[in-house]
């Protein structure tokens, strides 16, 4: 009896407009949204490239060991296709500097390079199953008692030998075996695009990853079923329960996202990164004051009065290139380095308690954000979609946490391998032959007799005494093939597996529940 | 007859099931959002607060060189706005941090994590949001069966069987739909301002009020909009659960696949070049500046300003500079041109044609930004003219001018109150009306033309 109530249901379901214009917005926005997001996957795979390139080449082209700056550059995941996460808010690189920790990944994480464009929302192929999906589940489920009733087909029904759960496990059957088809559709969809594809591989995991997102988008779809059956279940008119129903999808799909994060906001303070920078540049300031004084102090030693640089070239983080000049400039930075460089790194240290104290700020946000979204089924699935893709942010902490361990790693290098004592940390010429002091400066009172007598003068006399040691451009690049390297590969680590098994429990007891509590009113449920 | 109807309408919608709740939902967005607003806003304000007094302390730490007063890059931050209840424009993820300095206005970014990275895009919960997400979604649902649902009701005959004409009929359907809306966003919105004037951290003035009752007419507009669409899509089906779905449709189309199709669009149909292929050419640029700088363009001399190498130095900074300037000024104006097609597309949907007009006529969002960019750049223009007057009295200078180094510049004191200030300019009204004209007419333009069509739908409509 049970089929052919299923049978009946499915069939008035097959041939109903709703059924037509369900499928026809699929057919519509499944592959707009899959054309959409694998635009932009390819995008970041050019832009990953790129940046991948530009790293190797500066790395190639270092000449001094204080040059060295890794580029960290995040592979793009694949499974983004089906769920972004956040991975919009975060770039894609970051470059390793020994003076501060690395917080973020800086840049875009595709090729939009256009901030303004951030104003715009994006949406990918999960978003479109928790929007569609949970829609028509309502749709189809919403008058499953009430027209019955309406139309008195209800009594009828009951006059023939059916017991109450029989008939609500006929429609709940009917209804899934309408849904059901749509929802294969849109992965098969999703399944065509990979397999037409050449720029897409995925890994047996991902094929995993897809199958649980399957798992899960099916039970997604009961929960809304069984909402829509426990609505028309509580009330006695279709459009009672229909307007019941739509109000309960914005709520769930649009108004709790948002309540859950401008409630994190609130809940949980930040500053402003700015101001967390201004914090840094107080410690930065108190390292300046330090550095000053042992600066001076070195130069008094030395009994240098300023540094005279030929060719200099360099920044706060330690990075200086010097080719050409006084000796007792290079013998100044043999000094001052080994002193300036751990100490900088210890000055990081402090900064880092500052940009941990916001990073768990941060943290908290997300954290409350996402418990509070928990009270949405839809918040729900999209949680566990891009935990399921990595691309939530508990993948990005996790990586972030790696590239901080990487840059402990080359700390580490650079003191085993006493760099920070060597000359080779900021020049590759040797230390001999830097210029006597008076040389140089006799050569500098010679340089400025010539300036203003025309460019052949200055070059002739620049030529006659400049040595070729004197320009970087004489040098090799430095052999790095004992170099540390980043690598990292994305899988679903233990929490991250304990975060998705737990969304997709959930999922499962609020469809219990929802399905107790409507056979409960059905039982009751006036004829 | 008219006014009976009209009266009828709206005492069934009063008492309707679908407007209690609605009533219910939207009032309780209304609290939330406003109390959400008013704690955030106290911590909005002292970050800024923070963040200018950091500012000016390091601004006082520069004023013994005026040279580094010159050549450091300032960020100028825009300033959380009391507007922000109304709509906050998404100013958190358009940029809202200009870099510049005497030299040059440097770029713009949206500023570090100005919202959690962590946490994804969100519209906050301002009265924009609720309007344009859940009033344009229950108007909908208010409009959807008031044709289609009186004819399976068989009470859509009875009516015309009386001297109904079936103008009054239309009209008395979108007035009362209308009116009902209103009055709920009405109670909200009065209810937001009662919170807000209880709460000591914004002022209700006559400014702000202006603003609210500026929003308050482009809602009517837009549900009017909203009310009409609904009811062509009740004059397109016999039966209401088609109407719907028809209702349903359209509002996915208007507010989640357009909007969310823009970035698409843009890198599709007004594609500029990468920043990368910009920089590549800005580094061809500047080899070629390196390759043919004289000997000695690198050369410097603690503490000797006047050391001869410094002027060629100079020269080649200021060559390196304004490569890089000419490519990047040409390519931030490429992206405002990218930003301002792209919205083009918010002609074909009233939700977004409701974001841009609140923008204009707030004075906020895109129009913000572009404002204080043009002025930043006037601002950059007069602050350099200062230096420079300040440097060609300075004897100790040699007048090298240098955009990134202050080693052959002036380097003497200069007091605070000296220094040239930016101060943003709020937009002219006359500025404001320009920027939504265009939407405002889309609008008016689309509601003329759904309202012609669904007239004439319903005059054809088999009432049997």
């Amino acid at each position: 009896m049970i089929s052919l109530l299923v049978k009946k249901d499915f069939l008035l379901n097959l041939t109903s407009a709703r059924f037509i214009i369900g499928l026809l917005l699929c057919l519509f926005i499944i592959p707009f949204t899959l054309i959409v997001s694998m635009d932009r996957y390819n995008d970041q795979q050019e832009l990953y490239k790129v940046n991948i390139e530009r790293a190797e080449d500066k790395m190639k082209n270092s000449k001094e060991y204080s040059s060295i700056r890794p580029d960290v550059v995040r592979q793009p995941e694949s499974l983004s296709i089906f769920s972004e996460g956040i991975s919009e808010n975060i770039g894609m690189s970051t470059t390793i500097y020994l003076f501060q920790y690395p917080l973020f990944l800086q840049g875009n994480a595709n090729s939009i390079d256009n901030p303004l464009l951030n104003a715009f929302f994006s949406i990918d192929f999960a978003t479109v199953i928790a929007i569609i999906m949970s829609l028509l589940a309502l749709v189809f489920s919403y008058d499953c008692f009430t027209l019955e009733r309406e139309d008195s087909t209800i009594k009828m029904i009951f006059v023939n030998k059916i017991s109450r759960s029989s008939f609500f496990i006929g429609k709940l059957c009917g209804i899934l075996l309408t849904l059901l088809p749509i929802l294969v559709f849109c992965y098969i969809l999703s399944f065509l695009f990979i397999v037409l594809s050449p720029k897409l591989s995925f890994s047996i995991n991902d094929w995993g990853n897809i199958l649980l997102l399957f798992l899960s988008s099916i039970v997604y779809v009961i929960v809304f079923v069984l909402l829509g059956m426990f609505i028309s279940s509580m009330v006695k008119r279709s459009s009672s329960s229909i307007i019941i129903s739509l109000l309960a999808w914005i709520w769930f799909l649009f108004l709790m996202p948002n309540i859950a994060s401008y409630a994190a906001h609130n809940f949980v303070k930040t500053r402003l990164y700015d101001n967390v920078s201004f914090a840094m540049s107080e410690i930065d300031d108190e390292f300046w004051k330090e550095d000053n004084d042992k600066n001076n102090s070195i130069q008094k030693e030395l009994e240098i009065n300023g540094l005279n640089h030929w060719n200099m070239n360099g920044d706060y983080d330690g990075r200086l290139s010097i080719y050409g000049g006084p000796r007792s400039t290079a013998e100044f930075y043999l000094r001052y380095i080994p002193w300036y460089m751990p100490r900088s790194i210890d000055y990081a240290d402090k900064k880092w308690a500052i940009q941990k104290d916001y990073f768990d700020g941060l943290a908290r946000q997300e954290k409350i954000q996402q418990g509070l979204a928990l009270l949405s089924p839809s918040e729900i699935f999209l949680q566990l979609s891009s935990a399921l893709c990595h691309t939530d942010a508990n993948s990005f902490i996790i990586y972030m946490d790696k590239v901080r361990e990487y840059r402990q790693v080359l700390i580490t290098y650079f003191k085993e391998n006493k760099f920070f004592e060597s000359s080779k940390w900021f020049t590759s010429q040797n230390i001999d032959s830097f210029a006597e002091d008076e040389i140089y400066q006799a050569f500098l009172d010679g340089y400025s007799s010539v300036i203003g007598k025309g460019r052949e003068i200055e070059d002739k006399f620049l030529k006659e005494n400049i040595p070729e040691e004197w320009n970087s451009g004489y040098y090799p690049p430095l052999d790095l093939n004992d170099f540390p390297k980043f690598t990292y590969k994305s899988q679903i680590s233990g929490k991250i597996l304990n975060f998705v098994l737990i969304r997709f429990a959930l999922l499962l007891f609020l469809a219990i529940i929802l399905l107790m509590a409507t056979m409960l009113r059905f039982r009751k449920y006036q004829l | 007859m008219f006014k009976i109807l009209f009266i009828r309408e709206l005492q069934n919608y009063l008492y309707s099931l679908r407007f209690q709740i609605s009533f219910v939902i939207v009032t309780l967005v209304f609290i939330f959002g406003t109390i959400f607003y008013i704690v955030s806003t106290g911590d909005k304000q002292d970050n800024y607060n923070k963040f200018v007094q950091e500012q000016e302390k390091q601004l006082e730490e520069r004023i013994g060189n005026a040279g580094k007063v010159a050549v450091s890059r300032t960020n100028y931050i825009l300033s959380p706005k009391s507007y922000a209840v109304i709509d906050d424009c998404k100013e958190n993820i358009l940029p809202n941090s200009l870099s510049y300095s005497a030299y040059n206005v440097w770029s713009f970014n949206v500023k570090t994590a100005s919202s959690n990275p962590y946490l994804k895009k969100a519209q906050g919960l301002n009265w924009a949001f609720i309007i344009s997400t859940i009033i344009s979604f229950i108007t909908l649902l208010f409009a959807f069966d008031a044709i289609s649902g009186e004819k399976e009701d068989h009470t859509l005959s009875l009516v015309f069987s009386n001297k109904v004409s079936r103008a009054s009929f239309i009209l008395s359907k979108f007035l009362s739909i209308l009116t009902v809306m209103f009055c709920t966003i009405l109670v909200g919105v009065i209810v937001s301002l009662l919170i807000i004037s209880f709460s000591s951290k914004i002022t209700i003035n006559s400014y702000f009020l202006g603003n609210t009752l500026g929003f308050l007419s482009v809602c009517l507009l837009f549900i009017s909009v909203m009310a009409i669409i609904g009811l062509l899509a009740s004059t397109l089906s016999k039966q209401s659960n088609i109407s719907l779905l028809i209702c349903l449709t359209i509002w996915i189309f208007f507010a989640v696949v357009l909007p969310n199709a823009s970035v698409f669009i843009a890198t599709k149909f007004f594609a500029i070049p990468t920043a990368k292929e910009v920089n590549d050419i800005i580094k061809a640029e500047q080899d070629d500046i390196y390759k043919n700088a004289p000997e000695g363009s690198w050369s410097s001399y603690g503490g000797q300003p006047f050391y001869p190498a410094h002027e060629l130095r100079a020269n080649n900074q200021s060559n390196l500079f304004n490569a890089e300037k000419k490519h990047k000024d040409a390519y931030y104006n490429q992206m405002f041109r990218q930003f301002e097609n792209t919205r083009i597309v918010a002609i074909f949907s009233p939700i977004m044609q409701f974001d841009c007009i609140n923008e204009g006529a707030l004075g906020g969002g895109y129009l913000r930004f572009r404002k204080n960019w043009n002025d930043l750049h006037i601002f950059q223009e007069s602050f350099l003219k200062w230096f420079k007057d300040l440097d060609a009295r300075d004897e100790k200078s040699p007048h090298w001018y240098n955009p990134y180094e202050i080693i052959s510049t002036t380097q003497q004191a200069v007091s605070l109150d000296q220094i040239p200030h930016y101060t943003e300019k709020a937009a002219t009204l006359a500025e404001r009306i320009a920027y939504s004209q265009n939407y405002l007419i889309a609008m008016i333009a689309l509601f003329g033309i759904v309202f012609a069509f669904c007239f004439v739908r319903f005059l054809r409509y088999d009432v049997r």
